[in-house]
């Protein structure tokens, strides 16, 4: 014979776990249903992102990166112009730990601007595609030159010069003069 | 003209706002008990030479504060440099002029304007004639600097300083010989001008804001405009220089406002002057009769009283920062402007008296404003050749350390401040010359600052901030590095105005720390522009090198397609061709 002494305590057991297990169902059913969304992510990583495009993180781009970011096959010390201020946003951004840049890529500089000496360029126009925000005019057989303002110093232009005629400047110092 | 009896000023802003009467603003009203209780060791200290002496008049602890016998302005030997930091508002300017080029008054030191500018610069001007010593950067390595050797320009602003001194009320034997003409008190050259020209003139002029701000005059006030507002109120106590210039020049201040008026087209055109500050509210006063009197013509008489009907007087509470120009636009028109708001966006212009001044000799003299009086003050000031605080007829460009040199004080004891007592800027190098905008230094001899304690959040700033911000939170925010919640704290709101310094009783610096806080957030948000402004340009590559791409590719299969149309051509006609046989 089961009394009621006996009955109550297994009762309450057994709401307990009916509990507990529409509490998972509904924690199992909201994880799938409230998943964040990728793009939101990357476009929020992105926006942490210097903008140069200047491919030093060895993806082709910002945009690049930050899908690599998201998807986890980058760390998040791959970007030398955003620096170590770069790397504590994209740490906060992601909950996780602030690590130095990474020491196989270039080192972070201040932010430059490119600058072609006039009188040296041949008028290749390599350098205008090269420039991933069309910074640079100019056209075939005559002179090129930067615009200062537009210029990211992402130093992509540097390689295809034939006559080594860019150099990189402080941006004060370019329009000053 | 309406009078400044309290009856009346209600009922002007009444028409405005429909309040009907000058509301009482948020602010420090330094009466004498506060000063005592003041923290900031140079204000405490100035107060007790002030009471002590009583000789600066505008300070605010004298209760008779009208003694304008001692708002005398003072001639120093004009320069032999000059140097001019070529910037406008934080921006470089590009100097054209080379090393050992002869400059003539008035020549520009930087680029031309472009001719049809929306955000154009302005040029700077030579205010003498000189000789380019030299081209150098300036230590933050931001600027050009170009320092003038001054020739001859003893003659020149010399000529230029008696005159204005002596002329206090001497432009009537000027402006009666004008022929009849709609606008009588301009000079010949100025009134062959049209108003496009005028416009264009006070822009090439680069008269600028000489309240503190330093904006173009030609910005603000080259828009339809419906209330200018002439800021007569000094902007920090201490200061004293627009009480001189209108107890010297009060006839030449009413003609730069009425030129002012004239040029913006303003409906209407209130002065604001400080209760207090009576003394010169009549000064006007009485130089718009004068003004009024000496014309007989009746059709410039009526141009004069077209003009002068417009005009009124407001004589605003004494309440630090009332001089600020949000404050006051606030407290002459009801309307309280958001932080990224300008007053035009309201047709409001707000202009300073000096400002107005500079106008005069564009219009009157036909040459730019060269020169502008600034408040020399401070404790060391009892020290100097003159053993009280001035105000001093300075040449735009002049060295703070040839100003301190003319005053006899030795520039390695004291503390400088550029700007008023309160919310100047300490400057370490005396690397900086007067400008349009400098209208106060202040020397003080106390080189060290008292301790600062940790924030007891008593919320006294609070309660003192004209901009209702909330500085013990900025504070917080601030020092924990947390940007993000300093700007939902509305930190940009800020007027830099040093209120909360005032009456922090642990001696914070907070509006230093505000100051620095917003210099970050503006290079920020700089960064974030060009940020954009790249991936933009990025993403409108990509899509165009896409399209060439498409492009290509099309011509290339089109290409493909004619070649398979002419083989289709040749293996028909080989059809024919062998038909034909087939027939022979």
């Amino acid at each position: 014979m089961i009394s009621a002494s006996t009955i109550q305590p297994l009762l309450a057991a057994l709401l307990l776990c009916l509990l507990a297990i529409i509490a998972a169902s509904l924690l199992h059913h909201l994880s799938r249903k409230l998943v964040s969304d990728d793009s939101d992510l990357v476009d929020r990583i992105d926006a942490l992102l210097p903008q140069t495009q200047c491919a030093q993180c060895e993806y082709p781009g910002c945009r690049p990166y930050a899908e690599a970011i998201a998807a986890g096959t980058a760390e998040i010390n791959r970007c030398p112009p955003g620096g170590p201020a770069g790397i504590e946003a994209l740490a906060t951004l992601l909950g996780r730990e602030v690590i130095p840049l990474d020491s196989s890529l270039q080192e972070h500089k201040p932010a430059l601007a490119a600058l072609i000496r006039e009188d040296e360029c041949i008028g290749c126009t390599l350098c205008i595609h090269a420039c991933p925000v069309d910074a640079i005019v100019g056209a075939s057989r005559q002179m090129h030159t930067v615009i200062a303002s537009h210029c990211t110093g992402c130093e992509l232009c540097l390689p295809p010069c034939p006559v080594d005629c860019i150099d990189l400047v402080n941006p004060l110092q370019q329009s000053a003069t | 003209m309406s009078t400044s009896s309290p009856n009346n000023k209600a009922e002007e802003t009444g028409g405005a706002n429909g309040t009907g009467q000058v509301k009482s603003t948020r602010g420090l009203s330094l009466v004498a008990d506060q000063w005592n209780t003041l923290r900031n060791p140079v204000l405490k200290l100035m107060h007790l030479h002030e009471t002590s002496s009583a000789t600066n008049a505008t300070n605010a602890t004298t209760a008779v504060k009208k003694s304008p016998a001692h708002l005398d302005i003072i001639n120093i030997p004009s320069p032999r440099q000059l140097q001019f930091t070529l910037s406008y508002r934080g921006t470089a300017l590009r100097a054209t002029v080379s090393v050992g080029q002869q400059l003539e008054r008035g020549d520009s030191l930087t680029e031309q304007l472009p001719t049809n500018p929306k955000n154009a610069l302005p040029p700077i001007l030579s205010p003498t004639t000189a000789v380019v010593k030299s081209i150098e950067r300036t230590a933050c390595k931001k600027y050009t600097k170009v320092i003038l050797s001054v020739t001859h320009s003893d003659k020149n602003v010399n000529q230029d300083l008696q005159h204005n001194t002596t002329s206090g009320n001497s432009t009537n034997n000027k402006t009666s010989s004008a022929q009849a003409s709609a606008l009588p008190w301009y000079c010949e050259q100025w009134k062959l001008l049209s108003w496009e020209q005028r416009w264009r003139a006070v822009r090439d002029s680069s008269i600028r804001g000489h309240g503190g701000g330093g904006f173009l005059l030609a910005d603000k006030a080259n828009r339809t405009i419906e209330t200018m507002i002439i800021n007569a109120v000094e902007c920090e106590p201490l200061i004293s220089c627009d009480a001189a210039l209108i107890n010297h020049h009060s006839a030449e201040v009413l003609l730069g406002i009425i030129s002012i008026m004239e040029l913006s087209d303003c409906r209407r055109c209130i002065i604001a002057f400080e209760t207090g500050d009576e003394w010169q509210a009549e000064l006007l006063q009485k130089a718009i009769s004068d003004l009024q009197r000496q014309y007989e013509n009746p059709q410039e008489q009526q141009t004069i009283q077209r003009l002068c009907d417009r005009l009124s007087v407001l004589m605003v509470p004494a309440v630090y920062p009332q001089g600020a120009e949000r404050i006051l636009i606030e407290t002459v028109t009801g309307i309280k402007l958001r932080e990224n708001e300008l007053p035009g966006d309201h047709n409001i212009c707000c202009t300073n008296v000096a400002t107005c001044h500079a106008l005069y000799h564009l219009g009157h003299k036909g040459h730019p404003p060269t020169q502008r009086i600034m408040t020399m003050t401070g404790d060391a000031m009892y020290e100097s050749v003159w053993g009280t605080p001035v105000n001093i007829q300075t040449v735009y460009g002049t060295p703070l350390n040839t100003l301190l040199e003319t005053a006899g004080i030795d520039a390695g004891k004291v503390r400088i401040q550029l700007g008023g007592p309160v919310c100047g800027v300490q400057i370490d190098s005396l690397d900086h010359a007067v400008d349009a905008s400098s209208n106060c230094l202040v020397i003080s001899k106390s080189q060290t600052i008292e301790q600062t304690d940790n924030c007891i959040r008593c919320g006294n700033c609070a309660d003192a901030c004209p901009a209702s911000l909330l500085p013990q939170q900025l504070h917080l925010a601030i020092s924990s590095g947390n940007r993000s919640l300093a700007k939902t704290y509305n930190l940009s709101a800020c007027l830099e105005c040093g209120c909360c310094d005032l009456v922090c009783p642990s001696n914070i610096p907070l509006t230093a720390q505000f100051r620095d806080a917003r210099k970050i957030a503006d290079e920020e948000k700089i960064k974030a522009d060009n940020a954009a402004l790249a991936l933009e340009r990025y993403e409108a590559r990509k899509i165009r090198l896409e399209k060439r791409e498409a492009e290509r590719r099309e011509l290339r299969q089109q290409r493909k397609l004619n070649t398979d149309d002419k083989a289709l051509k040749k293996k028909k006609i080989a059809e024919a061709l062998a038909r034909a046989r087939k027939k022979n």
